[in-house]
């Protein structure tokens, strides 16, 4: 099941690439809570999936709450539409070779509050 | 095959091909394309998305060049959504599964986007809806770069469906290759109605929604005889329809002939026909249907045609160049008539509450003198170069006339002073579109040469009525007899007084009421060019008692209804084609 929600995601993503790829990718993922008070503006989501774009993986944001979401972490359009405010629990996903650098770097724009004081 | 019902307001049938313009003017694509024409489109796609990266760059680093690195922030965002693949792959779905247009496809995203912003409950995040907009704008706009040139530069006959034309947009029309127009909104005498039949097309206004349901490229038949749209007829309403054509094509060929004739009655009172005109070129066509001089030059669209306000020398540059098509026949100058309804994109604004009661025509003028001053320096120049007549419109106080005529003498001092020619006596006029100023046109017909009645504002204040205003342009009505009573006394003033008076106004050039206005004395009817042959048969045809049989009978009715009931009786014998 898990690798047939991989393949169909990834002929989605790379469809020249892993039709018939049948071994299960690496993944990683983590819990991250949004701490920028305007929540995953403009400016974050843009920094975020720029770090995202750097990854040959596919990265995935689920957003929990009341109002819950997911998006591609490659497209800023998807992340600013999971409207995240101050506070929001989130997780991010990650498969693909390098999954585990993409989570940690990705998670490391969290923590640093994407370089903003507030 | 789909038939629309709405108000013809300019006669004639025509068969063409669809451009569709939205309410910024911008031509809304054809929302389907041939499967064989998707690979076009996804180029053209990624050509606009490209344009657009090069524009956003450059864009951004001259204002992070400028403000500093922090300002960049928002067009990194707006070129983040431009190499956003799940957008661009969710665009190319439209292109690839729906045979969009390109254009369409991106405006079906980014509207379905827009949509989800607007229904967020966080303030910060749904106003990024604005960058949506801008981002759909932006690739649109280089989608659409060259075609927004056809509109001044077509290469083909089209017919223009809009919401409603702007004067600006009208006048930037390229007018060759316009064969008729068909508006969502409107009435009689709107503005595309009257540009419609001064250019001679079928038009139909009132229509709905149909620049939501034509796409640009079907093929549409106007009928303007009976107010009807047809989209994308079948085989035979095709037929039925260019058989009407050639019909209509052989009656004014007839009333072509006429041209020739003088406008006399049977019992040899001659009439004077004159033409309507909005721009010089106007003039040559207005001569060969037989206009015997130019009773209303429309100046203000010499202001709606440029981005700025015309300059003495534009002026005086486009009133040469009437009077040398005219060869000595009458030019009648109306100074700026710029109102609520013919106001540019530009002076939109600052709209006022109430705008065809406020600050416009020669009320506007006299607040800005300066300005006033720099036409009227143009039109007396000009008084050296032919007939030359002047006219101040919307005149309500005789106050307002003697300060209009106060500053024509002082500009005629100015010019003496810089030792300018020009001709002292040329006729002053007023426009008598006021209730007020035709109450009290037996005053008024001592200080001026001539009136010249504007029916279109007349029925408008008398009546009350916004002409524009689609729910209650049923109401308009010349033929209502308050208004018929106020242009009976505004004719018979100006004759008593043995001043010249004319009616510009479209029922100048309706043929219903030639014969009533015929036969309550008037002798200069001024209207658009394509009436004349049809006005000039009836005059042809009647003597004048049987005309003053005709008002006489007309000024017993109490209601509009009888009025026209009657007056289409007794013209249907003189022309029965024309309903």
């Amino acid at each position: 099941m898990q690798n047939d929600e991989c393949r169909m995601m990834n002929s989605i993503l790379h469809s020249s690439f892993i039709i018939g790829h049948l071994i299960p990718m690496p993944s990683a993922s983590r819990d991250i809570v949004v701490l920028n008070k305007l929540g995953l503006h403009a400016r974050p989501a843009m920094q975020f999936v720029d770090v995202a774009n750097q990854f040959k993986s596919d990265i995935k944001v689920v957003k929990f709450g009341e109002e819950p979401g997911e998006a591609d972490g490659k497209s800023v359009m998807e992340m600013i539409i999971l409207a995240a405010t101050e506070g929001t629990k989130m997780q991010i996903n990650a498969t693909g070779d390098d999954a585990n650098d993409a989570i940690k770097k990705l998670g490391d724009l969290f923590d640093s509050k994407f370089g903003e004081d507030e | 095959m789909e038939i629309k019902k709405g108000i013809g307001v300019s006669p004639g049938v025509v068969i063409g091909t669809a451009i569709v313009l939205d309410a910024e003017d911008v031509l809304v694509p054809r929302r389907r394309v041939e499967a064989a024409e998707v690979n076009t489109e996804i180029e053209r796609l990624g050509k606009a998305i490209a344009d657009s990266t090069a524009q956003l760059t450059e864009i951004r680093d001259t204002f992070v060049g400028k403000y500093g690195k922090d300002t960049g922030g928002i067009f990194d965002f707006h070129l983040g959504l431009l190499r956003d693949k799940s957008l661009l792959k969710e665009i190319l779905a439209e292109i690839n599964k729906q045979h969009s247009s390109a254009e369409y496809a991106v405006s079906t995203v980014t509207r379905r986007k827009a949509q989800i912003f607007l229904d967020m409950q966080d303030r910060y995040f749904s106003e990024r809806v604005k960058d949506v907009y801008d981002l759909e704008k932006r690739i649109l706009g280089n989608l659409l770069g060259a075609k927004r040139e056809d509109l001044s530069h077509l290469t083909r006959d089209v017919i223009v469906i809009a919401h409603d034309m702007l004067p600006s947009q009208t006048a930037a029309l390229d007018k060759l290759h316009v064969k008729g127009f068909a508006t969502d909104v409107g009435g009689r005498t709107s503005h595309t109605a009257i540009v419609a039949r001064a250019m001679g097309i079928p038009a139909v206004v009132g229509l709905g929604d149909i620049t939501a349901e034509i796409s640009g490229g079907d093929t549409v038949i106007i009928d303007g005889n009976r107010g009807v749209l047809i989209v994308n007829p079948d085989e035979e309403q095709l037929t039925e329809h260019r058989e009407m054509e050639r019909k209509q094509l052989r009656f004014e060929d007839e009333l072509k002939t006429l041209a020739e004739l003088p406008a006399r009655t049977l019992d040899g009172h001659e009439v004077s026909l004159w033409a309507n005109i909005e721009f010089a070129e106007d003039i040559d066509p207005a001569l060969a249907r037989g206009a015997g001089g130019i009773g209303l030059y429309r100046t203000e669209f010499l202001f709606l045609a440029s981005a700025t306000e015309p300059s003495e020398e534009d002026h005086y540059a486009a009133y040469a160049e009437s009077l040398r098509r005219l060869h000595g026949k009458p030019l009648v100058i109306r100074t700026l008539d710029l109102g609520a309804d013919k106001q540019s994109q530009a002076k939109q604004a600052s709209a006022e509450r109430n705008p065809f009661l406020g600050d416009r025509s020669i009320r506007m003028c006299l607040h800005d003198i300066p300005m006033f001053k720099r036409q009227l320096r143009a039109i007396m120049r000009a008084t050296v170069l032919g007939d030359v007549r002047i006219m101040f419109p919307m005149i309500s106080t005789l106050m307002e006339l003697r300060q209009a005529k106060m500053v024509l003498n002082d500009v005629m001092e100015e010019l003496e002073d810089d030792g300018i020619e020009f001709r002292r006596d040329l006729p002053i006029g007023m426009m008598v579109e006021v209730p007020a100023a035709a109450y009290m046109a037996s005053h008024f017909a001592k200080e001026v040469n001539f009136f010249s009645i504007g029916t279109n504002d007349l029925v408008q204040y008398t009546l009350a009525v916004d002409r524009t205003n689609e729910k209650v342009a049923g109401l308009f009505c010349p033929a209502h007899p308050a208004v018929l009573g106020l242009v009976r006394d505004v004719i018979r003033a100006g004759t008593r007084a043995q001043i010249g008076v004319s009616v510009c106004g479209e029922m100048a050039g309706d043929p219903l009421y030639t014969l009533l206005l015929l036969g309550l004395g008037l002798m200069t009817f001024s209207m658009n060019g394509p009436d004349i042959p049809e006005v000039k048969k009836i005059i042809r045809s009647t003597t004048m008692e049987n005309a003053r049989q005709v008002a006489r009978r007309v000024m017993s009715f109490d209601s509009e209804r009888q009025v026209m009931h009657f007056l289409r009786e007794e013209t249907r014998k003189f022309i029965p084609e024309a309903f």
